[in-house]
Parts: structure tokens; sequence; C-alpha cells
């Protein structure tokens, strides 16, 4: 290494933004080269003290004004919702029509709905209209909460990967992700579950539910897929429930490696 | 998970999905924050521009293109927030409000030391607001670990080395000013 090229690495040395090889040549130079030593030490020094400033943490406040205004320019996007939804909840809720007759109407609108969405809705959202796409959602929603607690793992499955399908999923969707990931004694479908879930990650409610989720799992490869997601989130909340879960004592070694290096990625 | 990389996020937020911004604001609002935050020292400020940040990418989500990385994006436009607020207020870019600088008494027990610590802060205080808007833009940006310099150049206008030579500069500068203090 020669003084041209120190002194084009310098401010990256100092900064320790250096890979280890580089760094190694760059302490060699300066044993060389002693006279340089003084001005690295004060830019050193310089670095070191910007440290000393103290940041803040910004108020809930920041946060409130931010999604407030989110939620104004999402309520810009959408049109006034279609009939359809409540032409139909008005059909099978109606008194004039008998119990039997409803079951009848509801197994029909579960095959008609698994068909069409199935068959008719393969590309994307973004190609339809608005008022159509909002109303496959709201047809699909009713779909997952059909089908999320029934006995058959691949229904259960279904309705999670209808789930993901949404575009925004509704509290009660949400609710019911939650209630699927804690309860179903399906691997496949938790890990599924996790996948839905983190296309929804933007929202608060969901990320805190996902840090919450960590330690109560035992299945190691639902345990994986949420630390795996909480470094792709760079989520520092859940950084304490990962810890807990370090200190289980039937906890595999495999986890426990991963765990740690999870947290690693994201402190 | 690609489909939450910032790209894709920011992809989904053009192309009519604003929902998609809440995962790119909690990602980037300590950083955005701190920015504003150390270039100021008013708190209440830097959430206000925080805010003005994210406004503009909702606005000017158009103008984000897939092959630039969405950190040197968004911080072009914390600068260029930055730089609006300067115009607007017609500061002075070199004068000190340690008003605004926050030292919070911890409950540490040896008051000496937090006066030590609160010393070393006003130092710093003083030393930055020496140097020029753009020099604390740069030093600040720089201390960013995933801010590289190819980052950091794109972010200022400039060629990675020139951004390299700038923080040099602007480091030296900040190293002799805390000299010139001690001294004082």
């Amino acid at each position: 290494m020669d003084q041209i090229e120190f002194s084009e690495i310098l401010i990256e040395y100092v900064s320790g933004k250096l890979s280890p090889d580089k760094q190694e040549d760059c302490d060699a130079f300066l044993l060389a080269h002693p006279e340089h030593l003084q001005e690295v030490e004060q830019l050193k020094m310089a670095w070191l003290k910007l440290d000393d400033q103290i940041i803040p943490e910004p108020s809930e406040q920041m946060d409130n004004r931010f999604y407030a205004m989110l939620r104004e320019e999402s309520q810009e996007k959408n049109t006034n919702k279609d009939t359809f939804l409540n032409r139909l909840r008005a059909f099978f809720f109606s008194d004039d029509i008998g119990l039997t007759m409803r079951q009848v109407a509801f197994a029909c609108l579960l095959l008609v709905g698994g068909v069409f969405l199935g068959n008719k809705f393969q590309k994307s959202v973004a190609d339809v209209s608005p008022t159509l796409a909002s109303e496959t959602d709201e047809v699909r929603s009713e779909l997952v909460m059909a089908l999320i607690d029934q006995p058959s793992a691949s229904k259960r499955l279904q309705a999670v990967n209808e789930a993901n399908k949404l575009d925004a999923a509704t509290d009660i969707i949400i609710d019911a992700l939650f209630k699927t990931l804690h309860n179903d004694p399906n691997i496949n479908v938790r890990l599924a579950t996790i996948e839905s879930l983190s296309k929804y990650a933007a929202q608060p409610k969901v990320r805190q539910g996902l840090v919450e989720s960590i330690n109560q799992q035992e299945s190691p490869l639902v345990q994986l897929a949420l630390a795996d997601l909480m470094v792709t989130l760079q989520e520092k909340g859940s950084i304490d429930s990962m810890k807990e879960l370090l200190e289980q004592p039937d906890i595999d070694t495999t986890v426990k490696q991963q765990i740690r290096s999870s947290i690693e990625q994201i402190s | 998970m690609d489909h939450l990389s910032d790209d894709a996020l920011m992809h989904k937020v053009r192309t009519g999905d604003p929902q998609k911004l809440g995962l790119l604001y909690e990602r980037y609002k300590k950083r955005l924050f701190g920015f504003f935050y150390q270039m100021h020292k008013d708190a209440a400020l830097a959430e206000d521009m925080v805010q003005n940040v994210f406004m503009r990418v909702l606005k000017h989500k158009n103008t984000y293109k897939m092959e630039n990385k969405f950190v040197a994006w968004i911080f072009q436009i914390a600068r260029n927030v930055n730089y609006d607020h300067y115009r607007k207020n017609n500061r002075r870019v070199n004068q000190v409000e340690l008003d605004h600088a926050n030292h919070t008494i911890s409950g540490e027990r040896d008051i000496d030391e937090q006066l030590v610590r609160n010393e070393k802060i006003d130092a710093l205080h003083v030393a930055m607001s020496q140097l020029s808007s753009e020099k604390r833009e740069l030093l600040v940006l720089s201390k960013f670990k995933e801010l590289k310099y190819k980052e950091i150049g794109k972010i200022m206008g400039c060629s990675e080395g020139n951004a390299r030579t700038k923080v040099h500069r602007a480091l030296k500068e900040l190293s002799g000013i805390f000299l010139e203090l001690e001294k004082g």
C-alpha cells in the first residue's frame, strides 16, 4: 500500500468501514509510516466524539401523525363500497328464508366462491377495477372465515393461503390468523400463517403480535420462521422475546444457534 | 422474503398500496429522526421533519426508480426537507442552540460523571455548530453503518470518491475545532 492509496481509504479506516484485510493493510502501513499516526489518532478521536451525542426517542405523537396521514391517503383511494356484499348479507340473514335454506345457500356460496377465486382470479388484482378488487377481497375474507376453523388441515391451509391474497386484511382476519398461529395443531398451517401475517407486518398490532408469538411456539421450525421474519423486519422489539426463548431448557440446539445469530443481525 | 425488501415495498406504494409505507416508516423513522435531531437539536422539529419526509415520499412516489437504493433516495428527500427548512426560516447555519440540547439528569449516582458527560456533549454541540450544514450532514450520514460512501455520494449528489474526500475534510475540520476548544 502506498501513501496515495492510504489517503484514499483513510476515512474508511477511521470510520471502521473497511474489510478486515484492508484494515490490516492500513495497520501495516501505519507501522511502517508512523508520521501519519498523529493525524489518524486525531481523526479517530473526532470520530469517536461524534458518539457523545445523546439522541432522544421520538414521541408517540410522531407515529400517531404518520398513521393518521396514511389513513387519509388510503381513504382517498377507496371508492364507495359497492352494495354487492350488503345485498349478499341481506339475502343470507333475511328473516324470510329458513335455516335449511340459509345453510344450502351458504354451501353454494363456498362452492362457487372457491371455484370462482381459483379459476378466474389468477391475474393480479391490480389489473381489475378498484370496485371489483374490493368485492373480491370481501368474498375472499368470507371464504377465509368459513374455512379457517374446519377440521381438515388442508381446508385450514387453504384459508390461510386465501388470506395471503387479500389486498387488505380486516382486524377480524388478523385475529383469526393469530388464533391459528397459536392454536393450530398442524405445523404447515402455522408456517403458512406466519407467511400470511408477514404481509401485514406494516401494522404495529401485527408486528407486536408476531413478537409475542415467538416464545409461545414449541415447534423448532416455527420458532426459526419467526426469528427469520424478525431479522427481515429488523424488529428490535423482538430481541427480548428471543432472549427469553434462549432461556428455555428444552430448546433445540440448532434453534439456539440460529436465534443467537438472529439477535446479532438485529442489534 | 423478497416481498418485504425496501424496493418491493416501495413498488407496492407506487402501484396503489400506500399501506406498505407503514413498514418503511417503521424501518427508517429512527434514523431520520436521529438525522434531523443531530442537525437541529430540536426533537419536536425533528418529528415534524420526519413527517414531512414521508409526505414527500407519497407525493413523489412515482419518481422512485427501482435501480436506486431506497435508503439513498429517502435521505435525499431528508436533505431537501432540511434545506427547505433553512431557507424558510432564514437561519444561519452556524448558530449555536445549546438551549435545545437535551441533557437529562439520569439516575447516575456520580454527579461528576454526569457533569463530565454534559461537558462532552456541549463541546460536541459547539464544535458541530461551527461546521457548515453540508459538513454536518456528511458526518451524520457517515455515522450510519448501513450507508456506504457510494450511497452517501448519491445522497449528496457527488461521486463516491468525492464523498470520501468531503467526509475526510469535515472530520479533519471537526478535529481541529476540538483541539482549539481544548486549548481555550
